[in-house]
Order: C-alpha cells, then sequence, then structure tokens
C-alpha cells in the first residue's frame, strides 16, 4: 500500500497523507488492527519533518481513524461513524472549493479533476 | 621476519581481494542468491553497494588484525580482524542509501522491522549468547578459581561480549531505519535485497565476536566446578568456538 506526496502540490503535505490514509482505511486496504509505520519512519521514506506526519496522524486520530498507544505504535481504529464522515466529506469539499477559487477553474473542469482522481 | 609476515600477509590478501573491482561474474552471483533481476537503474545501485561494502569491510579488517598483531591486544589477530570487519561493515552503512527523487515521493504503508530481513539464527543467537556470557560471568563468583587475574579477564571478556551486541543492535537501527522511498519495482527490490545482506552480514559478524568472546572467558581461567554444571562448564568454551565458526561461515553469509 502506497501513499503519495506531492511537495508543490495545492493541498499541504500533511493534509494529502491524511487523505490517502483515510481513503484506505475506508475501503479496507488498511484492515482494522492493522500496524501503520512509525511517524518517523513514514517521514524519512517521504522526505517529510516528522511534525508534518505527525499532524496527519494526530487529525486521523481525532476522527477516529487511528489509535495511538504507548509502545503499541499507530494502529487502524477502523471507520468513524456515518455524521462524522459526513462532516469531514463537507470538510474536504470546502478545502478543494477554496483550492478550485483560487487556481481561478471552471466547474466542470473542477468536477472532472475530482472524477478523474475518483 | 616469519612474525612480520604474519602480520602484513593476511591484510595484504584481504585488501587485494576487497578492492578488486565488482564485475559482472560477482554481480551476477549476489544477484542470483538473491532472486533479484539485474536492471539497468538497480544494477548501478547494487554495483556501488558491493564495492563499497568490500572496501570497507576489508579496510577495517585489515586495520584490526595489524592493531591486534603489532599492538598484542588482549584476544588475538583473527579477533581484532573480525572486529575491524564489523566496524567496517557499519561505517559502509553510512553511505548507503536509495536517493529521493525529484517531484513527489512516494513510500509504502508497512512498518519495517529487522526481524522480517534476518534468518531465525541472526535474531535469536545473539540473545542467547549474551545469556550464556552472563552464565559464564557468574560462574567463577560461585566457585572462584585459584589463579589471579580472573576476575580482569572476565569483566573485559563480558564487556567485549556486550560492545559487539550493542555494535550488531545499532547497526540494525541503522539499516531498518534508513529512508526507503519507493522508486520503482526493480530499485525497491533491490533496496530490501541490499538491507537483508548488510543486516546479515552484521548480525554473522557480531555474533561470531559474541561467541569468541565468551569463549575466552571460561578458557581464562580453571574453575572446579562439580556434578552436571562442571561439565557444562568444560564443554561452554568449545560449543561457543563451534557457535563462533557457524557465525561466521554460516549466519553472515546467508540469504
Amino acid at each position: 500500500m502506497i501513499v503519495e506526496v506531492d511537495p508543490d502540490g495545492v493541498a499541504p503535505p500533511y493534509e494529502q497523507l491524511r487523505t490517502q490514509i483515510a481513503a484506505h482505511i475506508r475501503s479496507g486496504e488498511l484492515p482494522v488492527g492493522e500496524r501503520l509505520p512509525s511517524i518517523r519512519q513514514l517521514a524519512r521514506d517521504l522526505g517529510l519533518a516528522s511534525g508534518t506526519v505527525a499532524r496527519a496522524y494526530r487529525e486521523l486520530e481525532t476522527e477516529g481513524y487511528i489509535r495511538g498507544r504507548v509502545g503499541h505504535g499507530t494502529v487502524v481504529k477502523g471507520v468513524p461513524e456515518v455524521p462524522e464522515r459526513d462532516e469531514r466529506l463537507v470538510e474536504a469539499a470546502r478545502v478543494y472549493a477554496r483550492a478550485v477559487r483560487e487556481l481561478g477553474v471552471d466547474l466542470d473542469t473542477a468536477l472532472a479533476a475530482v472524477r478523474r482522481v475518483l | 621476519m616469519t612474525q612480520l609476515a604474519h602480520i602484513l600477509a593476511v591484510p595484504a590478501i584481504v585488501l587485494i581481494l576487497g578492492y578488486l573491482p565488482i564485475g559482472r561474474r560477482r554481480l551476477a552471483a549476489f544477484a542470483t542468491s538473491h532472486d533479484l533481476t539485474v536492471t539497468v537503474p538497480n544494477g548501478s545501485l547494487l554495483i556501488a553497494y558491493l564495492a563499497r561494502s568490500a572496501r570497507w569491510r576489508s579496510t577495517g579488517a585489515a586495520l584490526g588484525w595489524v592493531s591486534g598483531a603489532t599492538f598484542v591486544l588482549h584476544g588475538n589477530a583473527f579477533f581484532w580482524g573480525a572486529a575491524g570487519y564489523l566496524l567496517g561493515a557499519l561505517g559502509a552503512e553510512f553511505r548507503t542509501s536509495v536517493r529521493l527523487p525529484p517531484g513527489p515521493r512516494r513510500a509504502e504503508l508497512v512498518q519495517r522491522r529487522s526481524k522480517d530481513y534476518l534468518s531465525r539464527a541472526a535474531r535469536w543467537g545473539p540473545v542467547i549468547v549474551l545469556a550464556i556470557a552472563a552464565f559464564e560471568f557468574w560462574m567463577p563468583f560461585r566457585y572462584p578459581p585459584e589463579q589471579d587475574g580472573w576476575l580482569t579477564a572476565a569483566v573485559l571478556s563480558v564487556v567485549t561480549t556486550a560492545g559487539a551486541a550493542a555494535l550488531l543492535w545499532a547497526g540494525r537501527w541503522l539499516i531498518v531505519r534508513r529512508p526507503r522511498p519507493v522508486v520503482s519495482p526493480d530499485v525497491d527490490r533491490a533496496d530490501e535485497v541490499i538491507r537483508m545482506s548488510s543486516l546479515q552480514i552484521i548480525g554473522g559478524s557480531a555474533l561470531a565476536l559474541m561467541c569468541l568472546a565468551t569463549s575466552g572467558m571460561a578458557f581464562g581461567y580453571a574453575l572446579e566446578v562439580p556434578g552436571l554444571l562442571g561439565t557444562v562448564q568444560t564443554g561452554l568454551p568449545y560449543l561457543m568456538l563451534l557457535c563462533a565458526l557457524y557465525a561466521w561461515f554460516r549466519v553472515r553469509v546467508s540469504r
């Protein structure tokens, strides 16, 4: 299972990471109880600062996707409840809408880009 | 004259072998032993790794051998040669890594652990030898030997064993935590093989040193130990010597 981070992308690296890990958990590719790499390992592999990966993990933990325990590392907790997911979806849409406005592209192009990625 | 030949002949041979250029046959043998297909991108990575690691290990071994023989250090030239080899192998690891490609970076969401790369003997051998070293260290306190200097010999041997173990774990830490960006399947596989090979070489040579140091501790003084414990005490140093040979010639080079 691979994650990809583009340092020059529109979304900040921690957000790219958070989105991809959450997607892997939702699709079941990362099953409940699966151990994630340590913050330092992932940061080194991606050439990012540890704080960037730590922020992605922290947000995923707040959302209920993962659980970190001292001495046990970080493990997948599961897919959060539906209302929480809806909230996240609206929030993600807001972030995307902001990026679309910044880029100045029209609605059709923006939706086509989303369809391509999904 | 014979003494000088003894000091210089072995290191000279080791250095010549270590600095030989990596030919196609050497590369093919390494690739075959690890079920690896050599391609243009991973071929250059493998050649660089094989050349660098061979140079560092042979330089370390030669320096260790000469130091041990010249300064008549505790142990012998073989022991110090192996110690130099281990230090050289560790030194080579500081320069080994896959470079991050420009543009988007990719990584695997998998936790890396040293046990995924090591054989069972390399994983558990050091733990068992440390337990045996602790037993050997405890024995003269329980059955004090008559000759002087046993405490110095025991402390020196146990410190050497612990030192080799510390180098082993430092090597594991260094190699497993090295960045592993996802580049292409052939380069990724070559990186896995390089890690595996380095961990086995460091694991095997450190284990051999630990066995030699532990056997030296038991050979250092004669104990009057009764019963079954006495039989174990008499047999352990020879067993440790056999284990050192096994670690050097099997564990170090196993795939």
